[in-house]
């Protein structure tokens, strides 16, 4: 890494000799995936990607470019084209290169244990879990488990220099299911940054969930078009805190692509049964993070209060357009893309009944397991996705349910909250309990 | 063309123009390119050595660059380049992957190593060479001015006018973004089979979005277009009636109101709507789906799966469409593919893994993102062939329906052919005529079931360009004529 180091820091020297300033962004991936397909294994990948993301800035102007990192770089031509985009450019106020402040905090999440983690370790993981997916006698299923070390580091002309990095491990399958010649397939997946936090994930009991769902669900039917209360499941309802957190990017907020306005910044807008806190420093949280990938601090801090918009999500340049702090939510893809918004870890406070209770008091109704499509609109709030699941009759669930949608509009789902549930999925960055909506139009035959 | 002519232009190695300056690609990366299949022989063996039945080495280079203006604001300019090389030993219907941005022969060595670690065997394989080294001799993708020999400020000044036009449609717009983007592939694929080509890709998408506010209410508009071909494309855009159309949709979407639900029929304009197709249908046609006995035409070779006005074909060699090329990713050379004849499933959509395992010839669909990945089944350019009826007859014998003209994303669980669309733009049909807008549409069904469901198919035909996602991101077009589905699920809010 020291290598590394010194080869960035004499790249953003020629940047400056030239007479700009200069922000590097270096990251380097490592990866290894052991796949499995019917209890054999079927495919190995291995890869290191490395790269820098470049942003040059004169005037007011600014030009992005990104490379693969390697010992022969030519890195003189690739600034001769920039420098010729950046004539052809326009200033613009906006084009800021991000100032470093002053404290910064860590947070754990690299484990030298996932580090050392070699192809027979890996194996092994993934032949364990995938043995209980077997003894659930699906005609055709897959596993796989992927260990990843990422590290990244920043250095500009203004004087930030950081470095982190950070250590994953990931389980997925899938398994299918016939009957009558009708197929169904179902999965999950859990990542952890601790190894020892996979055992907390309980692998066992989810391979088992989707079984037990994918058995009921192989020919599942639509209904009849009518309006039911909808109650999103754990793997469906972290969709809200998504579509929350791109409501209130500060980018869509500044070019009013949200139904949210500025304006809306402090009122009451969503139920009172929404509260929304943003938590960079949850040691070893899948969205951890102690600075941002413009290299702004992170920090733990409420968005939505009973109801009430507390913050939005900025990087540095929506917060200059916004007129508002950056809240260290930028974010990048990787190297080669350009500073995005995005929150750490995002979690919507739970509710005090559990999901089986919450579904006994639910006379008729729609339990949504998955959904299929896009049909969301961030502007006009119109919302209509695919969707399965079951029917719920009478506080119990019944028919299995499939090629439904589900329309509403988001304003009114989002203060139609009758119910959170106690449980929420610890596996995700964005975590949400189950939610229980009042009403949508289901649309079926 | 001479063979040097022939490098000078795939390689770009003796001149590459960026922004105006002439500039060599990366030694090494060109030293590689060109090298003959004999160079390669070495580290295809190694990667053999534990005894797999193919390897192969995947060599790519891409140049991109991005421009973006948003209300007058420069918001990307950007300037990409990527190069690395995959190397993929297939053992049965297995794998081992690895790959590397160092084109050092060390490097190609070890990665070769770690790939061939999938084989744990008994057997070596043989390695075949031939010579002959094979490029595309009638190419899917001509071009007359490479992109990359143009400078900067004229592909600019296309999107300034697009960005001015759009302005001068209505006098509601807030916000007008143009975005462009551009890719110059090359590829190199060699493999213990003998196979060794290289082929060059360029290929450009040009994008408009507008957002439109009255009396509060917002709605978004867009248009897009994208070719694989040279700088004359790009010119023939009319920049003008590319806007219109983006404020044209948003004006549409703006007057819309709530949308039925429930079972109707609906009329596809001809166009992009062919990617409901795409989903519906498409990916349960893709072998890799079908060999794992995971898609619901698994075992369904020679059947009528659609009704009788269904011909539904998957090219790699429609001219300069955005999902062609001359070779795949594996190095097979592109084809026309009918999968759907009158009705009867004839064909699966194959790559070398799939084709050995379903008896079926190589299609010419192994395709990946990068060489990061391994290729997968993937469809190119996916159509319905054109059928006799007139498109107005289309709607007028559509007593109560919806009229879909632009779709948003759609999805398929490929298992139970269940598939979902937005539709973003919609009008009802009342009485055999296209009445007023509608919003917030998203249509479901089972694919099997919509294509029998096909109850008209008009002479027209038209297709736009998209990008489909399956782990891994590939340019594709989708088509069709203006046809009818008889009854499908619409989920609106009324």
């Amino acid at each position: 890494m020291k290598k590394i180091s010194d080869t960035i820091k004499k790249l953003l020297l020629e940047i400056e000799k030239r007479g700009f300033e200069g922000e590097i962004y270096f990251s380097e991936d490592e990866s290894l995936t052991i796949s499995y397909k019917k209890g054999e294994i079927d495919s190995i990948r291995k890869s290191l990607d490395r790269g820098i993301g470049v942003r040059i800035f004169k005037d007011k102007k600014m030009v992005f470019f990104n490379t693969v990192f390697k010992d022969n770089l030519n890195f003189k031509k690739l600034l001769d084209s920039a420098e010729i985009l950046l004539k052809n450019s326009k200033p613009d106020d906006a084009n800021l290169i991000p100032e470093p402040e002053e404290k910064y905090r860590g947070v754990e999440k690299f484990d030298e244990k996932i580090l050392r983690i070699d192809v027979d370790r890996l194996k092994k993981i993934v032949f364990k879990y995938d043995k209980l997916i077997k003894e659930q006698k699906p005609f055709l299923w897959f596993s796989s488990c992927n260990k990843g070390v990422a590290r990244r580091a920043i250095v500009s002309s203004k004087g930030i220099n950081l470095y982190d990095e950070q250590t994953s491990l990931n389980f997925g399958f899938s398994l299918y299911f016939e009957k009558e010649g009708e197929k169904w397939e179902s999965g999950d997946y859990v990542a952890v940054r601790r190894f020892s936090d996979i055992e907390k994930m309980e692998i066992e009991k989810r391979i088992k969930k989707e079984a037990d769902r994918a058995r009921k669900l192989v020919g599942a039917k639509p209904i009849k078009t009518q309006s039911l209360p909808v109650l999103y499941d754990l793997q469906t309802s972290s969709f809200f805190l998504w579509i929350i957190s791109s409501l209130l990017n500060g980018n869509n907020l500044y070019h009013r692509e949200s139904f949210i306005s500025k304006d809306d910044i402090g009122k009451k807008i969503f139920s009172e049964k929404i509260n929304i806190y943003e938590d960079p420093f949850i040691p070893y949280g899948l969205r951890s993070r102690g600075f941002d990938d413009e290299g702004i601090p992170c920090r733990k801090r409420k968005i939505v209060e009973r109801g009430v918009i507390k913050g939005t999500f900025e990087n540095y340049r929506s917060a200059f357009l916004n007129k508002r702090k950056p809240t260290g939510n930028a974010s990048r893809g990787g190297y080669d893309s350009i500073p995005g918004i995005s929150p750490s870890n995002l979690i919507l406070e739970n509710g005090d009944k559990d999901i089986q209770e919450i579904i006994s008091k639910i006379d008729r109704g729609f339990y949504c397991l998955g959904t299929i499509g896009f049909g969301v609109d961030r502007i006009t709030g119109n919302y209509s996705r695919g969707a399965y699941g079951f029917l719920i009759e009478r506080g119990e669930i019944k028919k299995p349910v499939a090629r439904v949608t589900l329309a509403s509009n988001l304003k009114n789902m989002l203060n139609n909250i009758q119910a959170l549930s106690k449980e929420y999925d610890i596996s995700r960055g964005f975590r949400s309990p189950a939610i229980l909506i009042s009403e949508m139009k289901v649309g079926g035959i | 063309m001479t063979r040097k002519e022939f490098l000078k232009r795939f390689t770009g190695f003796f001149a590459i123009l960026i922004g105006g300056l002439i500039i060599k690609p990366f030694k090494n990366f060109a030293e590689v390119f060109l090298s003959e299949i004999d160079d390669f022989k070495d580290i295809l063996s190694l990667a053999l050595s534990k005894g797999g039945d193919i390897s192969e080495i995947f060599i790519e280079n891409t140049i991109s660059r991005n421009y973006t203006i948003r209300n007058g604001v420069f918001e990307t300019l950007r300037i990409s380049q990527d190069e690395g090389c995959g190397i993929r030993v297939i053992k049965g219907d297995k794998y081992g992957y690895a790959y590397t941005q160092n084109l050092s022969k060390d490097s190609l060595t070890e990665t070769a190593r770690i790939a061939g670690e999938i084989a744990e065997a008994k057997s070596i394989a043989g390695v075949r060479f031939s010579k002959k080294e094979k490029s595309a001799e009638h190419t899917v993708l001509p071009f007359k001015i490479p992109l990359d020999e143009v400078p900067d400020d004229e592909k600019i000044k296309i999107l300034k006018e697009i960005h001015e036009s759009a302005f001068s449609f209505s006098n509601k717009i807030k916000t007008v973004s143009v975005g462009y983007s551009e890719t110059i592939r090359r590829i190199k694929v060699v493999n213990s089979e003998g196979i060794h080509i290289i082929d060059l890709q360029p290929i450009f998408t040009i994008g408009a979005s507008v957002v439109i506010e009255e009396k509060g209410q917002r709605a978004s508009g867009r248009k897009r277009e994208g070719k694989n071909g040279g700088f004359e494309f790009l010119k023939e855009i009319n920049p003008s009636e590319f806007a219109r159309r983006a404020v044209e949709q948003a004006e549409a979407v703006l007057k819309a109101k709530e949308a039925p639900a429930g079972e109707m029929p609906i009329v596809i304009e001809k166009g992009w709507g062919g990617v409901l197709f795409h989903e519906a249908v498409g990916h349960g046609l893709e072998g890799d789906a079908v060999s794992e006995n995971a898609s619901y035409y698994s075992g369904k070779m020679g059947e009528i799966v659609a009704s009788p006005l269904v011909t539904l074909v998957d090219d790699g060699t429609f001219k300069n469409a955005r999902g062609s090329f001359n070779f795949d990713d594996e190095g097979t050379p592109s084809q026309y593919t009918v999968l759907i004849d009158k009705g009867k499933l004839v064909m699966f959509m194959t790559d070398i893994i799939n084709a050995k395992k379903l008896g079926l010839k190589r299609t010419g669909n192994g395709r990946r993102e990068s060489y990061r990945y391994p290729p997968l089944v993937r469809m190119r350019n996916t159509y319905i062939l054109p059928g006799e009826a007139e498109p107005g007859d289309v709607i007028k014998s559509t007593k109560r329906g919806i009229y879909c003209k632009d779709f948003g994303g759609g999805q398929v669980d490929t298992t139970s052919g269940n598939f979902t669309f937005s539709v973003t733009e919609a009008y009802m049909i009342e009485n055999g005529e296209i009445t007023y807008p509608l919003k917030g549409v998203t249509i479901i069904g089972n694919g099997p079931e919509a294509l029998k469901n096909i109850d008209m198919v008009a002479k027209d035909f038209g297709y736009g360009p998209g990008t489909c996602g399956k782990g891994q991101w590939v340019p594709v077009t989708s088509g069709q004529p203006t046809l009818r589905i008889k009854k499908i699920t619409v989920g609106g809010q009324k």
